[in-house]
């Protein structure tokens, strides 16, 4: 039938082969799932000479991302893939036990950093765990150990502890700048229900969300948007937060809905910013949040 | 030939060659049926029409292979119930029970709690998570559905030539349909965890309609279907590799550009040969 | 002569809730040809598809080879008056003949060397041996009926019906199947055919005039009576010579080509009514 089967071959082989080299470059030490916890492991690796892969690029909702081949194969070629668990990597699930079955060591840090249960359910555990700064130290401590046992390489171990270190001695001035807001305007009212972890350790209030439920899919029907403008109203709220790069349209209906004076603030929730902002790291993303939370919500009232 | 072995090193990946060469199969044996009766509308809107069972399930806490079988049961049956009860066409019934099936299914999973299972799941698959139970129920299934087919290949033949005169040989064309129904069903039904219900319908109308540019006999049909089937599984996950790629998508792509290719060179080969 | 190939009494039949046919008696000789003439719409085609098997019978009875009918047979072969195949259905000429052998073969049997010799020998009798591997879908009209009348002798039969068997056709195909249905009765099988041709229904054994009624039955020159066929077609008929003719209405034939296929549903079965 087809005649020319082997020159097709022998040209879509040429044009391929020029292109590809991927296949020549060696396995990573750690591929990580998000881009927070990537920061984290670059650090770590970059300290004790290893390597380390981010799957997600900057942006994504990692509930949705699905993982490419080639990044499954590095997965599988790895020393350890780090991911957080706790149901946030949806569209990893199905690849990751694959992943597993062929081989590849996986360490999900969200179990073992004493997980809360969501805003008002008892069993589903929120895997938004990076909000807490000392959950995250414990994180880089486990990954750093967990590294050194597999690798061999004791190094790995200490250069954990150096990461975890540095989270904590920034969490001291992450913590100062979300106590500056007094306590009765500490409200926060989010794209969808990812603060519970900032909430409840550095004494805040979660007032509600947009989207009522963890997922970044689900959609709130009318009834529940008009019910949060009310509530947005009677607590006399300045702030609703929105995740950065999505379109808030939303967010801001509610915002208009409940009144002139409420603004709508973009934070870093589930990725870094691009290389190149400030929250183009883990603290400098707690940072950036902190300051946009603690701004919005010491605003009086009725400023436009 | 590193640019052809490199995408199936892995286990995860050689799982996925195989999921896809299984629904390639099933489909390709099925689907010609389903093209030489004219039923590719009714395989797209079944295909849709078992998203609200699968999301059921999934909110249920339930096993989605039945709630998908649930879901085309009731699916066929009101689309005969529209049939027999109105005037409306065939394609008009099984058009309203699409959507209807298809916006159902959204409504569940968009009020689901947390997180559980999207469309886009659903929908493409996720042939790079196969595991490898999955894959031995698929291997069965797939030689169920291809005995089934052969054990009836007479009546179904039958039926496509002409329904009056398979009742005529004995041969049960009322029969013969449901058997056909059920095929399609198993076909869809197994393969849509590991391929997604968008490539296996993909797969049941792309394969044999680019067969059938190219065939003179049915059993060819089939056989070249087949291979147009397990060759885009191949060349998709292939390209999805060195792309970066979906792999559902990709793999879905392929038939519809070897049909197009098999159109093209068929007509200019007639054309030439009347010069 | 002593045997029947069928006989009915007090036959109603009817398609949905239109009534095609009320209380008819008749008999049909075994070995013999008849021919079933009437105007269009009064029954005939409802009448083979009885026969045949096809319909439930409500009133009356009917029974073909002394048997009361309750489904199909597989000594009876009926050739369709249009035998609709979508188009563009891969299938050659040889395999739409072989079809003929599935009352036999069943569902799994293999085709035995009788099952080819008899289909070749149907092949060649009706001169479409050559045509063998052609596209079924691709032939003329007339072709295309050669071959499904192919497909029905290659069948073990006694009894073979035929729904206007030669209208629309070109003279050869009409020639070679008029004289497979002469031979018929020479391998003591019993033919029924449907016309609207006085001239076919005088060249039969025996005869059925019907219209909405089997309104007489016996040999050509009893039934064909110039009062008979008055009543039958009312002022359809022509005295020309003594001699009468038919100046029928509309007929429900394709002039000189049969090529007329189209998509039908799936399973539901679809003829053109009489």
């Amino acid at each position: 039938m087809f005649r020319g089967t082997p020159v097709w071959g022998v040209l879509v082989a040429a044009a391929l082969l020029t292109g590809c080299s991927s296949s020549q470059a060696t396995a990573p030490t750690v591929v990580a799932t998000t881009t927070i916890l990537g920061d984290i492991t670059q650090q770590i690796t970059a300290c004790a000479g290893g390597t380390s892969v981010t799957l997600m690029p900057n942006g994504t909702d990692p509930h949705d991302f699905a993982a490419s081949s080639q990044q499954i194969a590095l997965m599988d070629d790895a020393e350890l893939v780090v991911a957080n668990g706790l149901g946030l990597e949806a569209g990893l699930t199905d690849a990751l036990a694959s992943a597993s079955a062929d081989g590849a060591h996986v360490l999900e840090v969200g179990p073992h950093l004493n997980p809360l249960p969501f805003n008002g359910s008892t069993t589903t555990p929120d895997p938004h765990v990076w909000f807490d700064m000392e959950r995250m130290a414990a994180a880089a401590e486990l990954i750093g150990s967990t590294l050194a046992d597999t690798t061999a390489h004791s190094d790995y171990r200490e250069c954990g502890q150096q990461v975890a270190d540095r989270i904590r001695a920034a969490d001291t001035q992450v913590s100062a700048v979300l106590e500056s807001v007094p306590e009765g305007k500490r409200v926060l009212i989010t794209d969808h229900d990812a603060f519970g972890y900032l909430a409840a350790r550095y004494g805040y209030r979660i007032a509600g969300s947009v989207v009522p439920s963890s997922s970044t899919l689900a959609e709130p029907s009318s009834a529940d948007l008009a019910a949060l403008a009310a509530e947005v109203r009677r607590q006399g709220v300045p702030a609703i937060f929105s995740n950065v790069g999505q379109p808030g349209a939303l967010a801001s209906a509610v915002a208009s809905e409940a009144g002139t004076h409420v603004t709508v603030v973009p934070l870093y929730v589930e990725s870094l910013g691009a290389p190149g902002t400030s929250a183009d790291s883990y603290i400098g993303m707690m940072m950036y949040d902190a300051t946009a939370i603690a701004d919005a919500l010491n605003q009086t009232g009725d400023s436009p | 030939m590193e640019w052809l072995l490199e995408p199936f090193a892995h286990g995860f990946q050689q799982r996925a060659l195989l999921a896809g060469s299984f629904a390639a199969l099933m489909s390709a044996v099925v689907g010609t049926w389903i093209v030489l009766r004219g039923m590719s509308f009714f395989g797209d809107a079944f295909v849709h029409g078992i998203v609200p069972g699968i999301a059921a399930s999934i909110a249920f806490n339930l096993n989605p292979i039945a709630g998908a079988a649930v879901a085309a049961l009731v699916m066929v049956f009101l689309i005969e119930v529209i049939h027999r009860q109105t005037a409306l066409g065939e394609d008009t019934a099984i058009g309203l029970l699409f959507v209807g099936m298809l916006a159902l299914g959204v409504v569940i999973l968009s009020r689901l709690e947390s997180y559980a299972g999207s469309l886009t799941t659903i929908l493409f698959g996720d042939v790079l998570g196969v595991t490898l139970p999955n894959l031995i129920a698929e291997g069965i299934l797939a030689v169920l559905v291809i005995c089934v087919a052969t054990v009836f290949y007479r009546p179904l033949l039958a039926l496509a030539f002409n329904p009056e005169k398979a009742e005529l040989w004995g041969l049960h064309p009322r029969r013969t349909h449901a058997v056909l129904l059920v095929l399609i069903a198993a076909a869809v039904i197994g393969s849509y965890q590991s391929v997604g219900t968008l490539l296996v319908f993909g797969l049941l109308v792309g394969p044999p309609a680019a067969a059938s540019l190219i065939s003179r006999t049915v059993p060819r049909m089939m056989i070249t279907a087949a291979v147009i089937a397990v060759l885009s599984v191949w060349i998709g996950l292939t390209l999805s590799y060195w792309l970066g790629t979906a792999g559902s998508a990709t793999m879905a792509m392929v038939p519809i550009v070897i049909f197009f290719a098999l159109l093209v060179i068929t007509r200019v080969a007639r054309k030439v040969r009347h010069v | 002569m002593s045997e029947l190939a069928a006989q009915a009494s007090k036959l109603v039949l009817s398609r949905g809730s239109v009534t095609a046919l009320t209380e008819s008696d008749f008999t049909i000789p075994a070995g013999r040809i008849t021919a079933i003439i009437g105007p269009n719409g009064g029954g005939k085609s409802t009448l083979l598809h009885a026969i045949a098997g096809l319909l439930p019978i409500k009133e009356g009875t009917l029974s073909v080879f002394d048997q009361p009918v309750v489904g199909v047979r597989d000594d009876v072969s009926y050739v369709l008056q249009y035998t609709t195949v979508p188009a563009g259905t891969p299938i050659t000429v040889a395999e739409a003949v072989a079809m003929g052998r599935y009352p036999r073969q069943g569902m799994l049997r293999r085709p035995s060397v009788d099952d080819r010799a008899k289909v070749a020998a149907a092949m060649e009798r009706l001169g479409v041996t050559e045509l063998a591997r052609r596209q079924l879908t691709e032939l003329s009209g007339g072709q295309r009926q050669r071959v499904y009348v192919a497909q029905g002798i290659a069948q073990d039969h006694r009894l073979l019906l035929l729904d206007e068997p030669l209208t629309g056709l070109d003279i050869t195909s009409m020639q070679t199947i008029d004289s497979i249905i002469h031979e018929e009765p020479e391998h003591g099988c019993t033919v029924v055919l449907t016309t609207h041709d006085l001239d076919e229904a005088r060249a039969a054994d025996h005869v059925l005039l019907t219209a909405g009624k089997v309104v007489a039955c016996g040999p050509p020159e009893h039934v064909l009576t110039p009062e008979n066929l008055t009543a039958a077609y009312g002022l359809g008929v022509l005295h020309v010579n003594d001699r009468p003719t038919l100046v029928d209405d509309h007929h429900h034939h394709h002039e000189g080509d049969r090529s007329h296929s189209h998509q039908h549903d799936h399973a539901h079965g679809h003829s053109h009514d009489d």
